[in-house]
């Protein structure tokens, strides 16, 4: 199931409760109905008029330090982290990390020519009615910056299967070069009308892509490594868990969702606090399932996962983590044992102090 | 060195700053290269003041470096000397340039510039010319990095930000919280910039050493209008005193496309000892380090009756609205373990009635900072809209005018008490 973004067509909540809607297997599941979709090129022109002008083009590109590279598959971008980006450890938090990859993310779209509405489609893409939708979100820092610290962030996409897209993402520390942590992300096109999910057409694939690495790049190329490791249901009683929590208003982005950074937050709510206070986050997997909006309210749940040790009989059993590592699950879900917003997997690894 | 009127030499130095008493490392280390930047009149210069570690002088005259990167500041990359003609003293140097938040942040035993010739650490650094990194600086060019610059001598400081999408709020524009944020980061850099930082973030170093920070107490904020997603704002600042034993900070905010006063604002603060959490006076060694800064220069007051009128106290009697059960997350936390200044901008709205947030623009905004909050506290937000009846603060009149109140939810202790103005959105 997936993150839908549903076009500011959409009405207003109504009050009943979500899990009346149909649950077609193929479709995908929003939080509330949308009005008439408006697919036309009346609705082209005006997401074309939302193009900055050259002028403002030329004087933010300009302050932004970033461009594309030389063979134009990637866009690379430096970022100096801000005082009020940082927290209590003094580094960044991950939820600036995650704005910032959202940054060059949109940064990349719009300096290919996809639109600057938030939703970073194509001509090809918005004439057939076809958005993307986030999939699933995978981040690893191995180092955080700290407040002045400069990242240099290159992020590209390209074609996952038929009917996905990826982005990735390598940050680094731009004095160094170091890498200090990767990123990847999945997509899929869906069908804001039908609101199926929908196989990339070659047409809207050449226009997609054309800015893409032909060969596979991939920010993790390593086998089996944490970006594709699946995350289960989670059916135990939660060991910790924060109820009753509300998107305020500076959660909603641009199209009245809830932006994808502040499920990070909630995610991270139900983290006990001496894992908080001892513990970095090292590794960050999320994968959307509902969407959620302005008045819903969220649980978050988390359970705590041990590591998978194989014994001598090739059987795998459970172990507790090196003293170094703690590993969780996450749940985020409509309040009430409502249906599942995101589920989650967390990584930390222990602060020297 | 000489024919240059204005010259710009930076130190590259990535990796090196370890093997500095190394006299083999330090030619090796200097990738000092000269660059001959516009013919920038000394106003537009930046200025550092540094003292010489190793001899113990006292704080020498400003130096004149003409970009914008000052040593106080992501300095563990580059470090930015001017002309020492301009210079009052013949020795120049800066000393601990240390990136302020890190941890233990990395020191940087800077170089000298003796009557023109430059050394590090005593050793001759051979200044050159070099094609490797050709920076082009011109005059609407801000250091590679977005760090400000003082203008006005140096008594106004400088910086533009790139509006980011994720600093947008549901109405497509910047929201207030980010203006703020914005704002306090031009604070910040402003004290690093200037050569007086302490270890805290905004604290001098003398105040750090008397366990002193700077408390605000107040700001206001008044928006002409909101930027968008990708707008480049450029933000002035400056202090001044404000009675004995407070300061005023002031912002201005402008479109660096139309050139044009998007928003302003001012602020007023006092000092605290952040173990006793006492508020304390202004000792004299901290006043020495903050004068010469001083730019008495009113940017809201000019317009404004009565800048400090009080805000009334909300309760639960006239109070139109009460949301309680707002809760501080963990990243609403600051470094000092309290909920971060802007956040409370955040909650004043959420209880604000959705129709005004829709349909009208917040030109205003005030607050009032009572008390400070930790995170255990469940908090109240409590609100009242009024229609204008009562003159209006800022320069344009108000549609509409609110009063707020964030209390601690269990024994009512209040925290911040707000006033707001909106207009409505059509009037534009």
């Amino acid at each position: 199931m997936l993150r839908c973004h549903i076009p500011p067509q959409c009405a207003p909540a109504p009050l009943a409760r979500r899990g009346t809607l149909p649950t077609a297997t193929a479709a995908v599941r929003c939080a509330r109905p949308p009005r008439a979709v408006v697919a036309s090129a009346a609705a082209a022109a005006q997401v074309a008029a939302a193009v900055p002008t050259a002028e403002r083009r030329g004087l933010a590109e300009r302050l932004r330090m970033g461009s594309l590279l030389d063979d134009g598959l990637s866009y690379k971008e430096s970022f100096v982290v801000r005082s009020y980006e940082v927290g209590i450890n003094k580094t960044a938090t991950v939820e600036t990390i995650a704005n910032l990859l959202q940054e060059v993310g949109c940064n990349h779209a719009q300096s290919v020519g996809f639109s600057t509405d938030g939703f970073a489609t194509t001509t090809t893409m918005r004439e057939l009615g076809l958005i993307w939708v986030t999939n699933r979100m995978h981040i690893e820092i191995y180092k955080y910056p700290a407040w002045g610290d400069v990242v240099e962030i290159e992020t590209w996409c390209q074609a996952d299967g038929r009917i996905g897209t990826r982005r990735d993402w390598i940050i680094k520390d731009l004095a160094n070069g170091e890498v200090i942590g990767r990123a990847t992300s999945k997509w899929v096109m869906m069908n804001v009308n039908t609101r199926r999910l929908q196989r990339v057409s070659d047409e809207v694939r050449d226009e997609v892509f054309v800015h893409c690495p032909k060969t596979p790049r991939l920010a993790f190329p390593e086998e089996n490594n944490g970006s594709l490791k699946k995350i289960p249901i989670l059916t135990d009683p939660a060991h910790h868990s924060r109820l009753g929590l509300v998107p305020r208003r500076a959660d909603l982005d641009m199209n009245q969702h809830v932006n994808n950074v502040t499920y990070i937050g909630w995610v991270l709510e139900s983290i006990p606090q001496d894992i908080i206070d001892t513990h970095e986050l090292q590794t960050i997997t999320l994968d959307y399932r509902r969407e959620c909006q302005h008045d819903d309210i969220v649980d978050s749940l988390t359970y705590i996962e041990e590591a998978e040790e194989e014994s001598s009989n090739g059987s795998l059993f459970a172990a507790p983590h090196p003293e170094e590592q703690r590993q969780f699950l996450h749940c985020l879900r409509f309040a009430g044992k409502g249906d599942e917003i995101n589920r989650g997997r967390t990584v930390w690894r222990k602060l020297a102090r | 060195m000489g024919a240059l009127s204005l010259c710009l030499i930076k130190l590259k130095l990535v990796g090196l700053i370890e093997p500095l008493t190394n006299e083999q490392a330090v030619p090796q280390c200097l990738s000092v290269y000269a660059d001959i930047i516009r013919k920038a009149s000394p106003e537009e210069c930046n200025t550092v003041r540094g003292t010489d570690e190793q001899s113990g002088h006292a704080p020498i005259a400003l130096m004149a470096t003409p970009a914008s990167q000052s040593a106080g500041r992501i300095t563990h990359r580059l470090c930015f000397f001017g002309n020492p003609e301009k210079t009052k003293s013949s020795i120049l140097s800066v000393e601990r340039c240390d990136n302020g938040g890190g941890r233990g942040g990395r020191n940087i035993r800077c170089a000298n510039a003796v009557n023109g010739a430059v050394k590090i650490n005593g050793k001759a650094a051979d200044v050159r010319s070099s094609a490797a990194h050709p920076v082009t600086v011109d005059s609407d060019d801000d250091d590679t990095f977005r760090l400000g610059k003082f203008v006005e001598g140096r008594l106004v400081y400088r910086q533009r930000f790139v509006i980011r999408s994720y600093e947008i709020g549901p109405d497509r524009t910047a929201t207030m919280e980010t203006l703020m944020n914005l704002l306090q980061e031009t604070a910040l850099n402003h004290v690093m910039s200037s050569g007086l930082a302490g270890d805290g973030f905004g604290a001098t170093r003398q105040m750090s050493l008397r366990k002193l920070i700077w408390v605000v107490t107040r700001i206001n904020i008044q928006v002409d209008k909101y930027s968008q997603w990708g707008d480049v704002v450029e933000i002035d600042t400056w202090v001044a005193s404000s009675g004995k034993n407070g300061m005023r900070r002031d912002w201005i905010i402008r479109d660096r496309r139309t050139k044009k006063m998007i928003a302003r604002a001012t602020s007023n603060w006092v000092m605290m000892n952040r173990e006793t959490r006492k508020l304390s006076k202004i000792p004299e060694e901290v006043r020495e380090e903050v004068l010469p800064f001083y730019l008495d220069r009113n940017i809201i007051a000019g317009d404004n009756p009565n800048p400090n009128r009080r805000i009334e106290k909300l309760t639960d009697a006239t109070a139109e609205s009460v949301r309680s059960g707002l809760e501080p997350r963990w990243s609403d936390m600051d470094v000092n373990q309290h909920v971060n200044n802007v956040k409370y901008i955040g909650w004043i709205l959420e209880s604000v009635p959705l129709n005004v947030l829709i349909e009208y623009h917040l030109t205003s905004i005030t607050l009032d900072y009572r008390r400070e909050c930790r995170q255990s506290q469940l908090l109240e937000s409590l609100t009242t809209m009024s229609s204008t009846g009562m003159p209006s603060p800022s320069l344009s009149s108000a549609d509409l005018q609110s009063t707020h109140l964030i209390r601690q939810q269990d024994d009512k202790a209040e925290i911040v008490r707000a006033r707001a103005e909106w207009r409505c959105k059509e009037h534009h």
